[in-house]
């Protein structure tokens, strides 16, 4: 079962002359173990389908499933609970809460989750498996971008969630710390099999997608699959 | 839980804020518990100095005697058999009898019409107690042992202890008489009905005076519980007769008294509720800058499944730690002083002396101390009535939080 499918999504911001045609269209389709990378230039409309795929925004006609399930019908507590359990997300600005430490920033989502069990113990595993294991309890101001990016992967990650969303993950980190993180996150995906859909215009991102699908004006220009995923991003990225 | 662990973090963001949001509900409890401590002490300050120094809990006076002013006629007085002072002593903890006249007192040149209480130098002290009674000189037992004079005439008269003064009065029978007395002491009562032109003369001197016969005006007791004074009331009528003598309460006496100082009351919550509400636009402000600051905070729990309703709680649980902070800071404080003056006492001298000289509140009896009252009852319904303005303070902000989009608010 894919773990989403969009079909013939349309998404119109504004009305008469200011109408924007986000999305014009779009069809795709995410199957478990991906790890596919939407790019394209500003304004092409990858965070408009970002958000429809996590759900925080709704297509104005289209169809969404998640895991099978249709969400159209879902109303914003469902889609909370929904994004609570199915989807991780991975922000730009990493996005941690400062008065949390590391360890509280990733039982948050194990609470809103409303996962049983031990929270400390789970998220001090987590932020043990992206290698941060003794920073439990700084805060994020405490943290580096490159550690913060790794608390925020263990935070999206610990509710074993079928989605992680990852916006432009590398976008504030420095092309070291960033290629660091990005082959966490691949370890991630071909080890424990975990889905990854990321928004980026980062060629290092780009070249280890296993899939790269091009938006521009609203619609899917190019949908491409690699096998096995390149690594040619470090060379890319180290040559500019 | 974890609400409120977040909620207490983020309260404590920015302290300067939280601090000054704070202190608005930190002086609106206070005020509200010393105002109701400072009016309820006053009210019973006025009831404690009636009892005291004037009514006690239940008077017997003749049919028809005044109820205000100077004119203390004793033509018709109040007569005191054996059977009656059997049963008064059977059916009270304490009585005494007094007489009151007016007299035209002379010094030198000098007079002053001057209100006389003649009292029973065996019986009076248990009835009407003089812990506050500030005496220069010595409380006079006997006939030859002189009068005390107020503090209000010893300042007319410029005279002292040990000085003579003359006083001039008919007696019960219509004649006039005179007798010259040595001044025993000077003395402060607290109640500006006596202290501005009062004259305390035991009874035989009084007797001596006005040659009232046994016969006396007032007949003053104290009961066990002054709450039964109206039912007492009802019994003493039924002694002395409707036709003959009326009963006074305490209650009746300080009625009008009470009205006033519940109207003080209403004044000053009214003063306590504006600075509530001063403290709710603090409370809400700093509850709206926080949602405004954190957009992409909620943003970001929002993506992760928080719900509005949870994002409302969040908002609503940071008012309540300002509320539950703020309140038991006020309700401590509060609390602690009236506490602190419901023992210690104020000394209220000054005022006294400054009402006694106006003559303004010449029927207002008022002790010189003011004990405030405690409430327990008060410091937790203005503790809980300064939870509630936090907490529906925080409302309009949580419910600003919830209207972010969480697509837009995790980038903002």
């Amino acid at each position: 079962m894919a773990i989403c499918e969009l079909t013939d999504i349309k998404k119109t911001y504004g009305s008469g002359a200011a109408e924007v045609h986000a999305l014009a269209g779009v069809s795709f389709t995410l199957e478990p173990g991906e790890f596919t990378v939407i790019c394209g230039p500003s304004g092409s409309g990858k965070t408009t389908m970002l958000n429809i795929i996590g759900l925080l925004d709704v297509p104005t006609s289209g169809e969404v499933k998640l895991e099978g399930v249709d969400t159209a019908g879902m109303k914003g507590k469902e889609r909370a609970r929904a994004r609570a359990k199915r989807i991780g997300f991975i922000f730009q600005s990493f996005n941690l809460v400062p008065v949390l430490s590391a360890s509280e920033n990733v039982e948050t989502a194990l609470h809103l989750a409303g996962a049983k069990g031990d929270h400390k113990a789970a998220a001090k595993k987590a932020l043990a498996s992206v290698g941060i294991g003794e920073l439990v309890d700084r805060k994020p101001a405490e943290l580096s971008g490159g550690q913060q990016q790794r608390v925020a992967v263990a935070r999206a990650l610990v509710k074993e969630p079928a989605l992680v969303i990852a916006d432009e993950p590398t976008a504030n980190l420095d092309s070291a710390t960033g290629s660091a993180v990005l082959e966490l996150m691949r370890d991630m995906n071909e080890q424990q099999g975990v889905t990854f859909v990321f928004s980026t215009h980062d060629p290092m991102v780009i070249a280890r997608a296993r899939r790269v699908v091009t938006l521009r004006d609203g619609a899917v220009h190019s949908d491409e699959v690699r096998e096995p995923p390149s690594q040619a991003g470090h060379v890319e990225r180290e040559q500019r | 839980m974890f609400t409120f662990r977040l909620a207490l973090r983020n309260v404590f963001r920015q302290y300067g804020r939280t601090t000054l949001s704070m202190v608005s509900i930190v002086a609106g409890v206070f005020l509200l518990i010393l105002g109701r401590g400072l009016v309820g002490g006053m009210k019973e300050n006025i009831i404690r100095a009636q009892i005291d120094t004037a009514s006690a809990h239940v008077q017997v006076q003749p049919h028809e005697y005044p109820e205000t002013g100077l004119r203390h006629p004793i033509d018709k007085l109040v007569t005191l058999d054996k059977k009656r002072r059997s049963w008064l002593d059977a059916n009270s903890k304490s009585w005494t009898a007094r007489l009151l006249f007016t007299a035209r007192v002379v010094h030198n040149r000098d007079a002053v019409r001057a209100r006389i209480i003649a009292f029973d130098p065996a019986t009076d002290g248990d009835v009407f107690p003089r812990k506050d009674w500030k005496v220069d000189g010595a409380i006079p037992k006997g006939k030859d042992d002189g009068v005390l004079i107020s503090k209000g005439l010893a300042r007319a008269f410029e005279v002292k202890k040990g000085d003579t003064l003359v006083f001039e009065a008919r007696t019960a029978a219509g004649a006039i008489n005179a007798l010259q007395m040595p001044i025993a002491g000077v003395l402060r009562t607290g109640n500006p009905a006596f202290d501005r032109i009062g004259v305390m003369m035991a009874m035989p001197a009084a007797e001596s005076l006005v040659i009232a016969e046994g016969k006396r005006s007032h007949v003053s007791l104290l009961l066990d519980d002054r709450n039964d004074s109206t039912e007492m009331a009802t019994r003493l009528l039924g002694t002395f007769g409707k036709n003959s003598a009326r009963v006074r309460t305490w209650q009746l006496e300080t009625d009008a008294l009470v009205k006033v100082q519940d109207l003080r009351q209403a004044f000053v919550d009214i003063i306590a509720l504006a600075l509530m509400a001063i403290a709710a636009a603090g409370i809400a402000n700093t509850v709206l800058m926080a949602a405004y600051e954190r957009v992409r905070e909620i943003g970001t729990l929002r993506a992760m499944g928080m719900t509005r309703a949870a994002v409302v709680r969040l908002f609503v649980a940071e008012g309540t730690v300002m509320g539950v902070i703020g309140s038991g800071i006020g309700a401590a404080l509060g609390g602690w002083v009236v506490n602190k003056y419901s023992e210690q006492g104020i000394d209220m001298s000054p005022l006294i002396d400054q009402a006694s000289s106006t003559g303004a509140y010449d029927s207002i009896p008022f002790s010189v101390m003011l004990y405030m009252a405690p409430s327990g009852t008060a410091v937790l319904g203005a503790m809980l009535f300064g939870l509630i303005v936090a907490v529906l303070a925080s409302i309009y902000p949580a419910i600003v939080a919830t209207r972010m989009q969480p697509a837009d608010a995790v980038r903002a």
